[in-house]
């Protein structure tokens, strides 16, 4: 049984000169890092630039890495401002053009094969609702409801990651449920 | 974004203040001590009872939406391919961007307040520069002419009225103010040159007294005909000579 390197243990070896130990770290972190771009983007061929571009900052700042945060922590904050950097440059190209692709991607979930087409037809809309309510809130909730959501992280986890206080975290996630509570239900309504 | 949470905590203190405690139990990070607090809380407190169940329903959709999202995506971004070779590649093809891309990137990515300032100060500058090439532009030239007499314009008319007539003795009295000023360079052309022959011992200081003497007989005859023509309107005019003086009058007898 081999042992268990740290992160923080596989960054020192690629800053040694390892080749191969920042793989190791893409390869642990890259479906998290995924979900959390994915989850703020909302597009796939997004977010896997957003990772992609993550993990290549990320290997160029390497030597910047100091060792205070832990290197997940390091990595979300770089895959955060990647995305919000992206929403800006796509915000300013062309907002309802790409509200309408999000509409056609979402469109285009595969659900499970076992579902009826009815029944998939109304679970394609309930996400398509979700998407478009997670995508509404500010970037300041969105990235909090992500990290929490998609990555299942702790509170300790995302406050680290973010430079911010506990409580602020906490705070942030209880005002993102709330508009999202609202917003879900408007949406239905609409729908309805 | 503090004006929204605040906006929320007021509308959360009308019906209960737990709001980061929620969240906690909501998400099982709060201690066994606090969740059994919280527990006993909910029991009395239809408010937060009400929305922990709404929250728990909001959880369940992203979770729905999360798992069908990533659930039919099947690669990772990198699809195994090894990060540093990659990373090599995207180095070695790095596309150089414009100044302008640069400055267009800048203003698109950063955020609305340091665009105001970018703008506030390029906007001072640009009135900075406008102030000081107006100042610039409005210092009077210095113009160093190597001329003693032309701070004088009457003293120049005077003598350009006085070459004139060393030049040419018959002709009238220059009335238009312009001409003897062309006719200033003349005579100080004339007395340049005889400056250099003096240096070059070609005259003798004999033969320059006389030809200043002329020039200070011709002074007073020049005078005498600008006061006929006004120029000099204070000068004594020339029959007064022809009167008798103080002592011409003590000389003679009484009468």
């Amino acid at each position: 049984m081999g042992t268990v390197t740290s992160d923080e243990q596989v960054v020192e070896r690629a800053l040694s000169g390892d080749a191969e130990a920042f793989g190791e770290i893409v390869r642990r972190w890259e479906r998290r890092i995924f979900a959390l771009a994915y989850g703020m983007l909302g597009r796939e061929e997004d977010a896997r630039d957003a990772t992609q571009e993550t993990f290549l900052s990320a290997f160029r700042n390497l030597r910047g890495f100091r060792g205070e945060a832990k290197v997940s922590s390091w990595l979300h904050r770089i895959a955060v401002n990647q995305c919000i950097t992206r929403q800006r440059r796509a915000k300013v190209r062309s907002e309802t053009a790409l509200e309408d692709e999000q509409e056609a991607d979402g469109a285009s979930y595969s659900a499970p094969a076992m579902e009826s087409p009815a029944r998939a037809a109304e679970s394609r809309e309930r996400t398509a609702i979700v998407r478009r309510a997670i995508n509404a809130l500010p970037a300041e909730l969105r990235q909090v409801v992500v990290m929490k959501e998609f990555e299942e992280l702790t509170f300790q986890e995302i406050a680290d990651a973010l430079d911010l206080p506990l409580s602020t975290v906490k705070s942030r996630l209880y005002t993102a449920l709330r508009q999202l509570q609202m917003r879900l239900k408007n949406m239905a309504h609409e729908v309805a | 974004m503090k004006e929204m949470w605040d906006k929320t905590m007021r509308e959360r203190k009308e019906i209960c203040a737990r709001a980061e405690d929620l969240i906690a139990y909501l998400y099982s990070e709060a201690s066994e001590t606090e969740a059994r607090d919280f527990e006993k809380h909910i029991e009395r407190c239809a408010p937060c009872r009400t929305e922990l169940a709404a929250f728990g329903d909001v959880r369940e959709a992203v979770g729905e939406w999360r798992e069908q999202a990533l659930g039919s995506i099947a690669s990772p971004a990198f699809e195994n391919k090894d990060v540093t070779a990659f990373a090599s590649a995207q180095e070695i093809y790095k596309p150089k961007r414009s100044a302008l891309a640069a400055i267009r990137e800048f203003f698109t990515l950063s955020p609305l307040w340091m665009r105001a300032a970018t703008a506030a100060i390029a906007l001072i500058f640009c009135a900075l520069a406008f102030i000081a090439i107006a100042h610039f532009k409005e210092q009077p030239k210095v113009v160093v002419i190597n001329e003693p007499n032309k701070a004088n314009p009457v003293q120049e008319n005077r003598n350009a009225t006085v070459a004139s007539k060393d030049e040419q003795p018959n002709t009238p009295a220059i009335k238009e103010p312009t001409v003897p000023q062309q006719k200033v360079f003349v005579a100080n052309n004339d007395k340049a040159q005889t400056t250099r022959q003096v240096k070059n011992g070609t005259i003798s200081h004999q033969q320059l007294a006389g030809t200043r003497k002329p020039a200070l007989r011709s002074n007073l005859n020049a005078s005498e005909e600008l006061v006929e023509n006004d120029y000099l309107p204070f000068t004594a005019p020339s029959h007064e000579e022809k009167l008798p003086s103080l002592a011409d009058l003590a000389d003679e007898p009484n009468q």
